[in-house]
């Protein structure tokens, strides 16, 4: 039954998000000390658990009725009691979070809820009072749109076919694409607007051309208005993650017997889907790494003054410019002396001056005494600092010894993916924008042309200019013999780029949609691969400008001088 | 089926559930019967002042924001409403306000989880009780 089927899945979403709800009310619960506070979250639990048990019972799972049942009762319980004993609730959860993904895979793998052994009463049932309608059984419309001509559509126009929603549901394919495209209206947009300066520039009394360019202006407008709506529509609330941060610092607080109080400030703080995973990584590392290495155990703790509690707090904020998250523990701070010990040891000497940041996440530096290399606990600063600069973002650290310590994790507020054809040129690899590039083709010495000193490829007709990257920056020119030409557009203007090698397509993350001061003329800025490598991004508008072009007359015109470049690349500064 | 509605309100907060009337009461719709989704009680009584011909409310006595019963007690004070069938959706626990539910009107109720015959078979039951009075399309 095609439409009982959508119901279950359904079901199942529903009962998941609820149940994560649930957790996190329950671990909040455990920081909550005023009764006010601990009445609301009780009561949100209760209603959370109620519907679980209430939708579980409509929909035939009998077994996740009753353990919700179970569960329910055991809150009621907590409620008129005084004593916390959360453990065994919180295992509660478990256990119905584990009964309700067996029992999604048993409907899964049973083909529809009608076979599946827990839901087959109710399918029955349903079966049975659904198909006592009219509709002959060939014509079963898919749900929720049920309403088609065959069944007589319910008459009246403020009758929607499935509930009336107040919101629509995206996938975040969908925005993507979205993303995509106005990334090349923002390129087309560029182009336009430089044709109407030279315009306004030769035709400064036409008001035609004024009017041209007052619409234009205009249109910008309105287009940077879309591009900052579809990117606030990626956003979701900070919140998403913070039940799994409570879950590690209560499992790991449980495991290593250290008693914590984690305080979260800034749920609502909408961030970027496409870094929320970044988000949640980072994050995590962090919290685990001050619960085990930076909090002191209790004993410890009083031995030093503090309370037995050790405090966590994790601040989120939006700024103007970026998103930022503070991760704060009252521990034992970091030992600068023994992390540069430690290193030493393991053959790595740093200079006196060295920041907090360069010694922490340099790969292969733990503080931890005993042999745990297994667990990598070291390169975990590594790995943060690494996954936040991969989405343009920055980790610092400031920590006091014996009072505890301060990452802060600056994210950007949206992130944009530029699609790109990586390309190797004099051995070092570059991204060149791929809504730029009209074809890439294999290169042969003989297909090359100097015409008065300049290098020159025929294309589809036209006689493009060539240039030849590797030497662009930096390298001695050497005739390339073969390799791969790719056929570039700006501006209305064609060139053909050398390279040795085309890598492929990638996908690379650009940091916001600010300009980068002091970067050469050519290159757009930089990003950083999936695997640590810092590389540069062509500017397809820079490269059209410096190579030399072919005037109306046929002959090849002088090319204006290429700007100097004597300020170094961001990002290509060895660590 | 002796019943012959042409507008059901359902006023419940679980998305989950309207979906699934939408399932039960596809018999009656597709006889050309519509359904008004309303997710509180206060929707459901300006769901109720726009369609004052709706001929059978479900309401969930259990919401927050305006509970069924508060619903239900607004509802029932209106002179036009009084004929108005409200079959009330219960839970376990929910004891005492159903009792003031039916007290206040409401024809029938249902405890959670049932099934969609029961939920059939009471309301065939209700609107045979009142004679036919409903029997004849509005």
């Amino acid at each position: 039954m095609n439409e009982f089927d959508d119901l279950t899945r359904e079901f199942f979403l529903d009962a998941r998000d609820r149940l994560a709800r649930a957790e996190e009310l329950f671990l909040s619960l455990e920081d909550a000390t005023e009764p006010p506070v601990r009445a609301a979250l009780l009561a949100d639990l209760k209603r959370e658990l109620h519907t679980i048990k209430g939708n579980s019972g409509m929909m035939g799972f009998t077994p996740l009725q009753t353990r919700a049942h179970h569960l329910e009762d055991a809150v009621f319980a907590l409620a008129e009691g005084g004593d916390w004993i959360l453990e065994p609730i919180i295992d509660g959860v478990d256990d119905l979070r584990k009964l309700l993904e067996e029992q999604e895979r048993a409907v899964e793998e049973g083909g529809s809820a009608g076979d599946a052994p827990a839901a087959s009463p109710a399918a029955a049932a349903w079966q049975e009072a659904v198909a006592s309608s009219s509709v002959p059984a060939g014509g079963a419309p898919a749900f929720p749109a049920g309403a088609t001509a065959d069944e007589g559509a319910p008459r009246g126009a403020d009758t929607p076919a499935a509930p009336a929603q107040a919101s629509v549901r995206v996938s975040f394919q969908s925005l993507d694409e979205l993303v995509e495209l106005l990334a090349e209206m923002v390129i087309f947009r560029n182009r336009l607007s430089d044709a109407i300066s030279r315009a306004q520039a030769t035709h400064a009394a036409d008001r035609d051309i004024d009017e041209i360019g007052l619409s234009h202006e205009a249109l910008a407008k309105t287009l940077g208005g879309i591009q900052d709506r579809v990117m606030r529509l990626r956003m979701v609330p900070l919140r998403s993650l913070f039940g799994s941060l409570r879950r590690i610092v209560h499992d790991e607080g449980r495991r290593e017997g250290k008693e914590v109080r984690f305080e979260i400030r800034g749920g609502e703080t909408p961030i970027d889907k496409a870094l929320l995973e970044v988000a949640a990584e980072a994050l995590g590392h962090l919290v685990r790494n001050a619960v085990i290495h930076g909090l002191e155990s209790p004993d410890e703790r009083r031995r030093a003054g503090k309370p037995p509690v050790g405090t966590l707090r994790l601040v989120a904020s939006s700024r103007t410019e970026d998103l930022q998250l503070e991760i704060t523990d009252d521990g034992r701070g970091v030992d600068r002396g023994a992390v540069l010990a430690s290193a030493r040891r393991s053959g790595i000497e740093f200079p006196e001056s060295a920041s907090l940041e360069t010694i922490l996440f340099r790969a292969g530096v733990s503080t931890r005494r005993t042999a745990d290399i297994g667990s990598g606990r070291g390169v975990g600063l590594r790995a943060v600092q690494l996954a936040v600069e991969r989405v343009g973002g920055r980790v610092q650290v400031a920590s006091e010894a014996g009072r505890g310590t301060n990452f802060r994790i600056r994210l950007p507020l949206t992130v944009s993916i530029l699609r790109t054809l990586l390309v190797v040129a004099g051995g070092e690899t570059y991204a060149l924008p791929l809504a730029n590039v009209l074809e890439s083709l294999r290169f042969g010495e003989a297909d090359g042309r100097e015409v008065n000193h300049a290098l020159v490829y025929r294309w589809r007709g036209e006689v493009l200019p060539l240039l030849d990257i590797a030497s662009t920056f930096g390298q001695e020119f050497v005739r390339r013999r073969s390799g791969y030409v790719m056929v570039i557009e700006s501006d209305g203007k064609r060139r053909g780029l050398l390279a040795d090698e085309i890598t492929g397509i990638r996908e690379i993350v650009v940091k916001g949609l600010d300009a980068v001061v002091g970067t050469p003329a050519g290159i757009s800025g930089s990003t950083i691969l999936g695997d640590g490598r810092v590389i540069l991004i062509l500017d397809p508008r820079g490269l059209v400008a410096l190579s030399p072009f072919v005037g109306a007359e046929g002959d090849p015109v002088r090319p204006p001088e290429p700007p100097e470049s004597t300020v170094p690349v961001p990002g290509l500064e060895t660590p | 089926m002796s019943a012959h509605m042409k507008k059901i309100l359902i006023v419940e907060d679980s998305d989950l559930l309207h979906r699934m009337y939408e399932l039960i009461f596809r018999r009656y719709r597709s006889e050309g019967c519509e359904l008004l989704h309303a997710y509180n009680g206060r929707e459901g009584v300006d769901l109720l002042a726009r369609h004052p011909d709706v001929d059978l409310v479900i309401l969930d006595i259990n919401m927050p924001i305006m509970s069924g019963l508060e619903f239900l007690l607004r509802v029932k004070k209106e002179a036009a409403f009084q004929d108005l069938v409200v079959i009330i959706i219960s839970t376990e626990g929910k004891e005492d306000d159903t009792l003031r539910g039916l007290e206040a009107g409401a024809r029938g109720y249902l405890t959670k989880p049932f099934q969609p015959t029961d939920l059939h078979k009471l309301i065939d039951r209700v609107f045979d009780t009142r004679e036919g009075k409903l029997l004849e399309a509005r």
